[in-house]
C-alpha cells in the first residue's frame, strides 16, 4: 500500500530525514518510535502533504501512485488521514459542518453518493457514542476552547467518519490521560481490518499497550535504525533512547 | 487644502437651498456652510485627521443634484416592513410604508412645514458636515415617543441611481424617555455608478432609551460616501451600533458617541470588507463625559486586493469621569500582499479610576488551519473562504434579531463570494 524508498527530506536547508525505507502492507499497523527531534513529525507531515518540506531524494509510492503528484486534498480523497499532534482551532467554523464537508468531499471525489444532513447526523451520533463524547461537541466551533483530550478525540472522530485506508496518528497519545488514551485506542482498534493500515507515531510505548502493532521501528537522526515486533517497544521502554546515541557514536 | 470649483458649487447650493424655502433658518445656515466650504476647501492629507484618506479624486468630477428616478427597477424593498425611502437624496413618500402613529412620528425637511426645529448647532463643526449642510437635499426627523417599544425594525433606504449625481442628507433620530427601537440605515447604489453621497445621522437617546442602530453601506463600487454619525446618550440609555462597510470606492465615517449622563452605555460593532481599489476609513470617537459610563467597541476588517482600510478609534475619559469601563478592539485580516490597513487606537484619559483596554491586530489566514482543512479533503478556495468567513462571523453573534442577522450573514457571504456548497460549512 505504502512504500517509502530512501527518503531524504530537508526543511530550510536543514536535513531532517536521511534515507527512510518503509513498506506498509494492507492491514498492518506500524509504530514509529524515537526521541524528540528524530524526524517523526516530519515524516507524517510529508505523508500528508504539508508544504515547506523539500524532498531531496527518494520516493513514496501510495497505492501504485507517486504520492508527491497528489495534493493534500487528493491524498485525503484517496484515503490518507493524518491525526494532528496539535489540532488547530478554527473559530467560526462549525464542527459538524466541517465533518460533513470532509466526508462529502471524499465521497464526491470517489463518485459516491453524498450524505445529507440527516443521514450524517445519525452517522456522527453513532461514532460519538463510541468515543464517549457529548453531542454538544458537534455544534461547537472546530476545536475552539476544546481541552487537549477533546481535541485528540475530535481527530479520532474525524478518522472514524472518514474511514481512511491509511491512518497516520502523530503523537495522538501525548497529553492524554489513561481513560482518554483507552478511548482513542478503542477507536483505532474498531477500524482495524485486513485492508486498512496505520502508522502510529509515538514517543512512548504506552499507546502500544492498547493498540498492538505488527511492527515497531526506531527512528533516530532521520533514519530507521532498528525494526522489530512489539517486543522492541517493550525493550525501548526499559532502556530508554540513550543507547541510540551510543550506537550513533560507535558508527561515527 | 483642496480647492473646489466655486461656480459649480454655488450653483448646486442654490438648487439645494431652493428646496428649503419654507425653512428660512435652514437656508441661512446653508449659505453660511457654503461660504465656509468654499473658503476652507476640502482637507488634504497633510491634515492629521485625513492623513490616510485623500479626497482629491472627489473634486475631479462635477457631481450634480439630480431628481429622484421614475422607477427603482434594480432594488427590491422588503414587503411587510416599516420603510422610509430616499432616492438620489429626496424622500419618496410613495415608496415608504412607515406611518405616523402615537408611538412613532416622522417629518421630512423637504415636505413638511416643521413645527419642531431640529438641532443643527453642530452642522459646521467638521468638513463632512459643512459640505453636507451647504448642499443639503433632504433630511428626516424620526421620533420614537416616550415609553414606546417598537419591536419591528424601521428601515431607512438611501438609494442612489444617478450617474454623477450627489445626495446630501441630514437625519435626526430621537428616542424619547424609556423608548426602544431598531433602526436600519441602508445605503445602496446602482451598479458601478460614480456619485457622491454624504449623510449626517444625529442620534439622541434620552433617559433609559434603548436603540439598536444598524448602518449597512452597500454603495456602488465607484461611489464616494462621506458620513458623520453623532450619537448623544443621556442617563441610563443604551446604544448598540452595528456598522457594515461593503461598498464605495472611498468611504469615510466620522462616528462619535457622547456618553453625557451617568449609566449611559454604548456598544459599537463594525465590519469592513474591502476589495479591488476600495478605500474605507472609519474614525470613531467615544467621549465619556461623566462618571459611571461604559463603552465597548469591536471592529473587524477583511482587506483584499489593492484595497486599503483605515481605523482610528479614540476614547476620551474626561476629568472626574470616574468608574469607567472602556474596551476597544480592532482586528484585521489581510488577504493580499498589496492590501493595506492603518489602525490607530487613541486613548485620552483624564480621570484615574478607569478601566480601559485596547488592542489592534493585523494578521493573515492561518497556514496551519488551511493545511488542516486540505488534509480533510477540502479544496483550497473553499478553505480560504471558510476561514475568512469564520473570522468575520463573531460580529454577527450579538445581533439578536434573527431576520436581520440572517440577511447580514447572506450579505457577508456574497461579499466573500462564497458558493452555496462552501456555505454549508458554516
Amino acid at each position: 500500500m505504502l512504500e517509502i524508498n530512501d527518503l531524504h527530506v530537508s526543511v530550510e536547508d536543514k536535513q531532517i530525514l536521511n534515507g527512510i525505507n518503509l513498506t506498509v502492507n494492507p492491514g498492518e499497523v506500524h509504530a514509529i518510535m524515537g526521541p524528540n527531534g528524530s524526524g517523526k513529525s516530519t515524516l507524517s507531515n510529508v505523508l500528508a502533504g504539508r508544504s515547506g518540506y523539500d524532498t531531496t531524494t527518494g520516493r513514496i509510492q501510495y497505492q501504485q501512485q507517486d504520492l508527491f503528484e497528489l495534493s493534500p486534498e487528493e491524498r485525503a480523497h484517496q484515503g490518507i488521514f493524518l491525526a494532528f499532534q496539535y489540532p488547530v482551532e478554527i473559530p467560526g467554523v462549525n464542527n459538524i459542518y466541517l465533518l460533513k464537508a470532509a466526508v462529502n468531499a471524499k465521497r464526491k471525489a470517489n463518485d459516491e453518493q453524498e450524505v445529507d444532513a440527516y443521514e450524517f447526523l445519525e452517522l456522527a451520533k453513532d461514532k460519538i457514542k463510541k468515543l464517549g463524547i457529548d453531542k454538544s461537541f458537534l455544534y461547537r466551533d472546530v476545536n475552539a476552547g476544546f481541552s487537549g483530550g477533546e481535541k485528540k478525540r475530535n481527530e479520532i472522530l474525524q478518522m472514524m467518519l472518514l474511514e481512511p485506508t491509511l491512518g497516520i496518528l502523530d503523537e495522538t497519545d501525548s497529553g492524554l490521560d489513561i481513560d482518554a488514551l483507552k478511548i482513542v485506542a478503542g477507536g483505532v482498534n474498531q477500524l482495524r481490518n485486513k485492508d486498512r493500515s496505520f502508522i502510529l507515531i509515538t514517543h512512548y510505548q504506552r499507546l502500544l499497550d492498547y493498540i498492538k502493532p505488527d511492527f515497531v521501528h526506531v527512528l533516530a537522526n532521520g533514519k530507521i535504525i532498528k525494526s522489530g515486533d512489539y517486543s522492541l517497544a517493550l525493550e525501548l521502554e526499559k532502556t530508554g533512547y540513550g543507547w541510540i546515541e551510543k550506537m550513533e557514536k560507535v558508527s561515527q | 487644502m483642496i480647492a473646489l470649483n466655486e461656480s459649480h458649487y454655488r450653483e448646486q447650493a442654490h438648487l439645494a437651498q431652493a428646496k428649503q424655502e419654507s425653512l428660512p433658518w435652514l437656508m441661512t445656515l446653508q449659505q453660511e456652510a457654503l461660504e465656509q466650504l468654499l473658503a476652507q476647501g476640502l482637507p488634504n492629507t497633510r491634515v492629521e485627521d485625513w492623513k490616510y484618506t485623500n479626497l482629491k479624486p472627489l473634486t475631479k468630477k462635477l457631481f450634480t443634484i439630480q431628481p429622484a428616478s421614475e422607477q427603482l427597477s434594480n432594488i427590491t424593498l422588503p414587503a411587510n416592513a416599516q420603510t422610509l425611502v430616499f432616492n438620489n437624496g429626496h424622500f419618496q413618500q410613495s415608496l415608504s410604508s412607515l406611518e405616523n402613529t402615537k408611538s412613532i412620528s416622522y417629518h421630512v425637511l423637504s415636505q413638511d412645514t416643521l413645527d419642531i426645529k431640529p438641532d443643527f448647532t453642530h452642522e459646521l463643526d467638521d468638513i463632512v458636515a459643512t459640505l453636507n449642510t451647504a448642499l443639503l437635499t433632504d433630511g428626516l426627523i424620526l421620533t420614537i415617543k416616550e415609553n414606546s417599544i417598537i419591536d419591528t425594525p424601521i428601515h431607512i433606504y438611501h438609494i442612489n441611481t444617478a450617474e454623477q449625481g450627489m445626495s446630501h442628507l441630514n437625519h435626526h433620530i430621537i428616542l424619547e424617555k424609556n423608548s426602544e427601537a431598531t433602526i436600519v440605515e441602508h445605503h445602496l447604489g446602482d451598479n458601478d455608478n460614480n456619485y457622491l453621497s454624504t449623510i449626517i445621522t444625529n442620534v439622541h437617546c434620552f433617559d433609559n432609551a434603548k436603540l439598536k442602530h444598524y448602518k449597512i453601506q452597500c454603495e456602488s463600487m465607484q461611489a464616494y460616501h462621506l458620513a458623520s454619525v453623532r450619537s448623544r446618550l443621556r442617563r441610563d440609555s443604551q446604544l448598540q451600533q452595528f456598522k457594515f462597510d461593503f461598498g464605495s470606492r472611498l468611504a469615510r465615517t466620522n462616528n462619535s458617541v457622547s456618553l453625557e449622563q451617568t449609566g449611559a452605555y454604548c456598544q459599537l460593532s463594525g465590519l469592513y470588507i474591502t476589495r479591488k481599489q476600495q478605500h474605507i476609513d472609519n474614525h470613531t470617537m467615544i467621549d465619556h463625559q461623566v462618571a459611571n459610563t461604559n463603552s465597548d467597541e469591536f471592529y473587524k476588517g477583511i482587506i483584499d486586493d489593492r484595497s486599503r482600510a483605515v481605523f482610528n478609534g479614540s476614547v476620551i475619559v474626561r476629568k472626574d469621569a470616574q468608574k469607567i469601563n472602556a474596551c476597544q478592539s480592532n482586528k484585521n485580516l489581510l488577504l493580499s500582499e498589496h492590501a493595506e490597513i492603518d489602525t490607530k487606537p487613541q486613548l485620552e484619559i483624564y480621570a484615574d479610576d478607569v478601566k480601559c483596554t485596547h488592542g489592534a491586530t493585523v494578521g493573515q489566514l492561518d497556514e496551519d488551519a488551511l493545511f488542516f482543512l486540505s488534509t480533510r479533503g477540502i479544496d483550497k478556495e473553499t478553505a480560504r473562504n471558510v476561514l475568512t468567513f469564520g473570522f468575520a462571523k463573531d460580529i454577527l453573534q450579538s445581533i439578536s434579531h434573527e431576520e436581520l442577522r440572517l440577511n447580514l450573514e447572506q450579505l457577508i457571504l456574497a461579499q466573500l463570494h462564497l458558493e452555496h456548497e462552501q456555505q454549508e460549512l458554516l
